[in-house]
């Protein structure tokens, strides 16, 4: 199939187009140079006065898994609220606002413009539960991150120094459990939890029952990364995380692999929803911001990137490996709390949240997240995301863009929030905005850069035919005195295409299918592979309840993987 | 003494001269109708031809109300002097007077789920039984059953919050109820003339049920706030509940019920602040004897 998307006015951080009005050719689901298709048997989409960007990117959104799975199930008042009705032959019904359901996750993203999209924490013994929900998203492409932090071998190797077992290990679950790249969530809580402790273990604090920091978990996993040259830096969920004074421990976690750091080209370390671990003060009542801070040590350090865990006012439902944390929460927020325990591997906790404007906390997590964004300097490295549905639901993706890109739409929002909170913040002393050529490189490049796509978040030649087009002619629009324009252009893509086929028209779904599942295959030296897997087996054997031949996935298991192979 | 005024503007009915809408059903329904736009603010002001146009859905099927409906006389030029009635087997029918804010609707006949659901003012009549959730969620107005009625009188949905339930209005059942009558209630009164089931109350916040029946058992399970109040027998009081006091009568609402009572607060599992008022007849549940020693014991050392 031909398109041809005439006209456009292209913004493509990767290839330096800013603004150009340009013709974009597609063929066979990759973009081409204009020659090479037919005028006659493309199909127009005319373009001209409209915003063209490449798909969208998602690197921090649960959207898939078994913790996923448990908030739909103890959460059935969020699905009374929004129903997708079944279009016959074109699109699958489904429920949900902060737990939608599978298929829906799909057709809201492409309806926004969004073609790729990761589940960033999944226990790899549950990961084939992930890759069964992913596998029924439509539409766009997936990945997931499993999580290592706690995993009873990985502790066992960093005890012992261990990296290069320890790089063949994670080299090996990645590949037998399909994912892409190395979450670490509050590094070993959910082994102390397994003792009932763990709750705001600091990062030199000794994990109970073992001889090793959460320091050492992270440093010996970051070490393991760069030795493998995964195509995605270490994804970090820090410690204290929901801890007043909190960012003091950001900072340490973001400075203990800077040695590590030699030259690479992409940063070395991920923080994740830093707006969760960007607290200052010393409790809930003087909560301040530590985004300053933080964005000091980005500005002046290249081995980190962050994205931002940005709190949206409404409803939540707090999903994370974090398991004491959310303990703690529940007891916060009275209501439902559900705790999950992985056997060896892993811990998770489900708490449905509010975020009310009326609340100090809230609203101070509210600036903390906009200020972090803002006073990073480098777009490259900071990546507005509401780790849905921990902060709000993706769907408000286009309200947190606009309140990067103008001062008069914060303002808005800061008039309406707890006034205390907004005379401690530094929200409003913020001059900066974003234009549309940062929002792609923070939306699209960027993330697609540092996950390592290397097809996606661009609309050069030979990049994969990921296009949003938005009807919104940017210009004629100022993103800083006409907010409500630029939220309603994003809200509903005037078109999206992915992978070479149209999928959304005028803001409506129009096709169903099924996108791919990326995984990661590094590779190990055969001899020390086996050596690894011959002190695993045993362990396995006598710990797990699964045996390993069941552990491990066949790629038959997945509907369209596409396995990336790297050499290290 | 803000609740007893706003009891009092509940009280003064507004005498009107309906205009009368009348539905029957043409078929007897196989599948669940989706209902919601039976009320009279959709009807009021209306031609019937307007009015049989109203989209309603039959299963996944949606269909105009004059498909499914006769429909005649006119309605009222608001929803204040408009009266619907509907006559007929209705207990497929659902969420017939949804979010209503004034105005009658009659039914006679049995009818199904969520009747009244979420209604905000004006009457509902019922001369037949009711399905679930009769009332849930109700803001304000009156419901009144002449039969039995199902689960969840007046409650929130699953999975909501204790107190998302009704919030204000009036139920009165004169017939049996099903479980968990007033469900996650925060104020407003369910009076109940037969016997329920288990569960009475439970998640409540505040606001008045009065049984004159029996109850199955675990009255006010989780409640922090409001009474339930039982004349009929129980077969137990949950153990987080203390005895405080005997009472002769107590008032519910609009009626007076007589006793005498225990009374038990509680549930210390919700709230250890134990909010909740739990009246139980006294001559009916000679089984609870053993409670009226606790009540003297403390008594006589505070003596």
């Amino acid at each position: 199939m031909q398109i041809l998307i005439k006209n456009g006015i292209v913004y493509d951080p990767m290839n330096n187009v800013k603004g150009e009005k340009m013709d974009i050719a597609i063929k066979d689901g990759k973009i081409v140079p204009d020659t090479e298709i037919d005028p006659k048997k493309a199909e127009v989409i005319d373009a001209s006065n409209k915003l063209v960007m490449a798909g969208g990117v998602d690197l921090h959104s649960h959207i898939a898994g078994p913790k996923v799975n448990t908030g739909r199930v103890m959460r059935p008042e969020d699905h009374y609220k929004t129903f997708m009705k079944l279009v016959l032959g074109v699109r699958r019904s489904g429920t949900g606002k902060t737990t939608p359901s599978t298929n829906i996750i799909g057709y809201k993203y492409a309806r926004m413009g969004w073609t790729t999209v990761v589940e960033p924490a999944t226990p790899p013994m549950e990961t084939r539960h992930t890759h069964e929900e992913l596998d029924d998203i439509p539409i766009i492409d997936k990945a997931c991150f499993p999580l290592f932090d706690s995993n009873i071998f990985v502790l066992d190797f960093i005890e012992n120094k261990d990296y290069d077992k320890l790089a063949a290990f994670i080299a090996w679950i990645l590949d037998a459990v399909k994912g892409w790249a190395i979450k670490i969530v509050d590094p070993g809580v959910a082994e102390a939890w397994a003792w009932g402790k763990g709750l705001g273990l600091n990062l030199d604090d000794v994990i109970p029952g073992r001889n090793l920091t959460p320091r050492e978990i992270v440093r010996g996993l970051c070490k393991a990364n760069e030795m493998l040259k995964l195509p995605h830096p270490i994804h970090v969920h820090c410690n204290r995380l929901g801890f007043p004074g909190n960012y003091e421990v950001t900072i340490k976690t973001m400075d203990a692999v800077s040695d590590l750091y030699t030259g690479q080209e992409r940063p070395i370390i991920h923080i994740t929803h830093v707006q969760f671990t960007g607290y200052a003060g010393t409790g809930w009542a003087n909560l301040d911001t530590g985004a300053d801070e933080i964005a000091d040590y980005v500005n002046a350090h290249k081995h980190v990137s962050l994205d931002l865990g940005q709190v949206i006012f409404g409803d939540a439902t707090t999903m994370t490996a974090d398991a004491p944390f959310e303990f703690a929460l529940y007891h916060m927020a009275p209501g439902k709390w559900a705790g999950g325990e992985v056997e060896c591997e892993a811990a998770s906790g489900i708490v449905p949240y509010r975020y009310k404007k009326s609340n100090y906390v809230n609203s101070i997590q509210w600036c903390i997240g906009l200020e972090v964004a803002l006073l990073v300097k480098d777009p490259w490295r900071v990546f507005p995301t509401t780790d849905h549905p921990n902060a709000g639901p993706f769907t408000r993706y286009p309200e947190m863009l606009v309140w990067l890109m103008s001062k008069k739409a914060r303002e808005e929002i800061l008039s309406k929030i707890n006034r205390r909170a907004a005379k401690k913040a530094i929200l409003p002393t913020i001059e900066r905005e974003y234009d549309f050529y940062e929002v792609a490189i923070a939306t699209r490049a960027a993330q697609a850069k540092i996950l390592g796509f290397k097809d996606k978040g661009h609309l050069g030649v030979g990049a994969d035919a990921d296009v949003a087009i938005y009807d919104l002619n940017p210009l004629d629009v100022d993103p800083s005195r006409q907010p409500d324009v630029v939220v309603k252009a994003f809200k509903r893509a005037y078109c999206t295409i992915k992978g070479g086929e149209v999928v959304v028209k005028e803001g409506k779904v129009v096709k169903h299918f099924y996108g791919s599942t990326y995984y990661v295959k590094a590779q190990v030296e055969e001899d020390l592979l086996k050596s690894t897997l011959g002190e695993v087996e045993p362990k396995f054997k006598s710990w797990y309840t699964v045996s390993l031949s069941n552990y491990v996935m066949s790629d038959k298991e997945l509907r369209s993987p596409v396995p990336v192979s790297i050499k290290p | 003494m803000s609740e007893k005024k706003k009891k009092k503007e509940e009280a003064v009915e507004v005498k009107v001269e309906y205009k009368e809408v009348k539905l029957k059903p043409k078929f007897t329904f196989t599948v669940p109708v989706e209902a919601e736009r039976i009320t009279p603010d959709n009807f009021a002001g209306k031609s019937l031809d307007e009015i049989s146009k109203l989209p309603i859905y039959e299963g996944n099927t949606r269909r105009a109300l004059g498909d499914l409906f006769n429909i005649e006389g006119s309605p009222g030029s608001s929803a204040l002097d408009t009266l619907i009635t509907i006559e007929g087997d209705l207990s497929k029918v659902r969420r017939i007077g949804e979010k209503m804010t004034n105005g009658k609707i009659v039914i006679k006949g049995d009818v199904g789920h969520y009747v009244g659901f979420s209604m905000k003012g004006g009457s509902i009549e019922i001369h037949g039984n009711a399905g679930l959730w009769l009332g849930g969620k109700m803001k304000g107005g009156t419901i009144e059953v002449f039969g039995n009625v199902g689960d969840c009188v007046g409650g929130a949905l699953r999975g909501e919050l204790p107190g998302k339930g009704m919030k204000k209005g009036t139920i009165i059942i004169h017939g049996n109820a099903g479980a968990e009558v007033g469900r996650g209630m925060s104020g407003g009164t369910i009076i109940v003339d037969g016997s329920v089931g288990p569960l009475p109350g439970v998640d409540m916040r505040g606001g008045n049920i009065g049984i004159k029946g029996d109850c199955e058992g675990k009255p006010g399970a989780r409640m922090a706030g409001g009474r339930v109040i039982i004349v009929g027998k129980v077969p137990a009081i949950l153990p987080s509940f203390y005895i405080d006091d005997i009472r002769e009568s107590i008032k519910a609402g609009p009626e007076k019920l007589t006793g005498p009572f225990y009374v038990f607060i509680g549930d210390v599992l919700a709230d250890v602040k134990c909010g909740g008022r739990l009246f139980v007849s006294i001559p009916n549940n000679p089984h609870l004897k053993h409670y009226e020693e606790l009540l003297v014991s403390v008594s006589d050392e505070e003596a």
